[in-house]
């Protein structure tokens, strides 16, 4: 299969784009990461669930290689990267969001989706980096794409607007932007929806949804709400171990799950 | 204005009258153009040689900014490439190579390659280790010059002539007085293309958020060395023509204090501003002179000034110049 995962539809290939294999994380005699076997196939979005502290974002920074796992290994399209730096992953085509959202806070948000452009410009080495003469946000070929990513996210209006002084909720919108400036062969969302007013929220989950089947997303989110409104497969990590994954209604109706994670009250509908 | 578009493509910004910055940036810029002709007008030729000094701490300041203000590296060492530039003068001149040129070449040559072995060990490091590491090899080749006996050791080399650098006369001192402000000049134009452009950007970015930076594929120590050695080359030339202008190569010139007065400099003016280097100099070394004319315990006084103006002015002189 030569189809770029990005691009195929969830009829298409089925070898998952990122995948872990049997992942050990200790942090001392805590095991964050507990065997963790995930995959996340094309056009799929797969949720994430699991209480504070059962290590969901150890895993995800393992995935992007902030850490490195004790065992096991992580897959890209097949390939190992067990080994690769953050910056290679992400020239492999992972972008993401952070929990706490990471902006470049001295740039306008143009500026910022121009450095995303600008990173996917470096790997395809041809146009290289535009030198140490050329005016960045002059060039068409830069400026274009990030106005474009802007208005994806619908912040078009606050292109000149310093990111230092945009609302939270604006913040995740601009690094979901720079998210997807990079063309992405999948995203990992780091609770996006985390801060947000209900407002924000239905802006971000409307975003999510037309995002969704275009690139393979692995969300982890604490709004049981937007996880069951989006999510393709669901999988519930407790201390560290993956106690379920299913489709969202098999996840609903898993007695382990309502047991261990969402007591015993009824999930909403 | 004639042709507009021409001036808005050689200008990364626009620019208006009304900026306090270009107004102030514009004024020095002009009086320092007609300095050596009042100074030789009025018989003062003194005060040509005193701003060749400020200028050419400019262009190392400029070059130090390049890295505390845009990258986010704050270098303790930079005396070390003035001094590699000032050997590049005294070590060829006292084997009877006068030529300027063959000077600059070892110079930037010598200084990148420096700069790059440093580089790739110092930039691994972050916060004050990285002040601390960089101090570290500043003062190693200090002692190294100290050490080179037959290059004066403790008392350096005293150079019989200037390089000659044709077609400019360095024997001069207004020759030299122009060359270090084209030389000023350049180095400022050359600065403020380079932080719009994607270079640039990229340094500051990696300034304000190098974990996002990375996330988004950047190899930011890639870009960290490249700045470095740019900012070594550019400081070796400063080098070159401070030996030029005091007729002397030594190990002083790698003193961690002269480091120091670097920074003070740069935050002086204001870090992270083109401009602000330059007054950072200007403002310092006039403050030296003239503290020294009044009293010979000036450095007391010199240091309380220092910490009230950057006390009082947070971003520097020049940067407090513009609304934020």
């Amino acid at each position: 299969m030569t189809v770029s995962p990005a691009t195929t539809s969830t009829k298409g290939s089925t070898s998952p784009v990122l995948q872990t294999r049997g992942l050990v994380k200790r942090f001392g005699g805590l095991l964050a990461t507990d065997a963790v076997s995930i995959e996340l196939l094309p056009g799929e979005l797969h949720a994430l669930i699991g209480p504070n502290g059962a290590g969901k974002t150890t895993l995800i920074s393992q995935l992007t290689g902030e850490l490195r796992p004790d065992q096991g290994d992580i897959l890209m399209a097949g390939h190992n990267v067990n080994h690769l730096s953050v910056e290679k992953r992400a020239q492999l085509g992972l972008a993401r969001s952070y929990q706490i959202t990471q902006i470049l806070p001295d740039f306008t948000a143009l500026e910022n989706v121009a450095m995303a452009v600008l990173a996917k410009r470096n790997q395809a080495k041809a146009s290289s980096g535009l030198g140490a003469w050329k005016v960045l946000i002059r060039e068409t070929t830069i400026q274009s794409p990030a106005l474009a990513a802007l208005k994806q996210v619908g912040l078009e209006s606050q292109a000149d607007i310093s990111a230092k002084v945009m609302a939270h909720g604006e913040h995740r919108q601009l690094e979901l932007a720079m998210a997807l400036a990079l063309q992405p062969k999948l995203l990992l969302l780091d609770e996006p929806l985390a801060g947000m007013s209900g407002a924000e929220s239905e802006t971000m989950i409307e975003l999510l949804l037309a995002l969704k089947g275009r690139y393979p997303i692995l969300l982890v989110e604490h709004d049981m709400n937007a996880v069951f409104k989006l999510a393709d497969r669901i999988s519930v990590l407790v201390y560290g171990k993956v106690i379920a994954s299913g489709r969202p209604d098999q996840i609903k109706n898993d007695a382990e799950v309502r047991q261990a994670y969402l007591g015993d009250d009824a999930l909403v509908a | 204005m004639s042709n507009p578009s021409f001036l808005e493509r050689l200008f990364p910004e626009k620019l208006r009258w009304s900026q306090p910055q270009v107004l102030v940036s514009s004024i020095v810029l002009l009086l320092l153009l007609v300095l050596p002709l009042v100074a030789l007008a009025t018989k003062q030729p003194f005060y040509i040689t005193l701003f060749t000094r400020v200028m050419i701490y400019a262009v190392a300041a400029c070059a130090l900014n390049l890295l505390i203000g845009y990258t986010g590296l704050v270098s303790f060492g930079q005396s070390l490439f003035l001094a590699l530039g000032a050997y590049a003068v005294g070590i060829p001149s006292f084997h009877g190579l006068t030529s300027g040129w063959a000077h600059l070449v070892f110079a930037l040559l010598g200084s990148a390659a420096v700069a790059a072995v440093i580089g790739m060990v110092v930039l691994r490091t972050q916060g004050m280790a990285f002040i601390m590491i960089t101090l570290a090899f500043a003062q190693m080749f200090f002692y190294l010059g100290i050490s080179l006996k037959n290059y004066g050791g403790d008392d350096g080399i005293r150079l019989e002539a200037r390089s000659t650098l044709f077609p400019f006369d360095l024997g001069s001192n207004t020759a030299l007085y122009y060359l270090c402000l084209l030389i000023l000049i350049a180095v400022l134009f050359f600065s403020w293309r380079l932080i719009h452009s994607g270079f640039g950007m990229t340094l500051r970015g990696i300034k304000g958020n190098e974990r996002r930076m990375k996330a988004m594929g950047f190899n930011t120590l890639k870009f960290k060395l490249m700045i470095y050695i740019v900012a070594a080359m550019i400081t070796s030339v400063a080098g070159f023509l401070l030996a030029n202008l005091t007729s002397y190569t030594s190990p002083a010139f790698s003193a961690w204090t002269v480091s120091g007065e670097l920074i003070v400099m740069v935050v002086l003016g204001g870090m992270g501003t083109i401009f602000g280097p330059v007054i950072g100099a200007i403002g310092f070394l006039m403050l030296e002179e003239g503290l020294k004319e009044l009293t010979e315990f000036w450095g007391m006084p010199l240091g309380i000034i220092i910490v009230a103006i950057v006390l009082l002015a947070k971003r520097g002189l020049y940067g407090s110049l513009k609304k934020s």
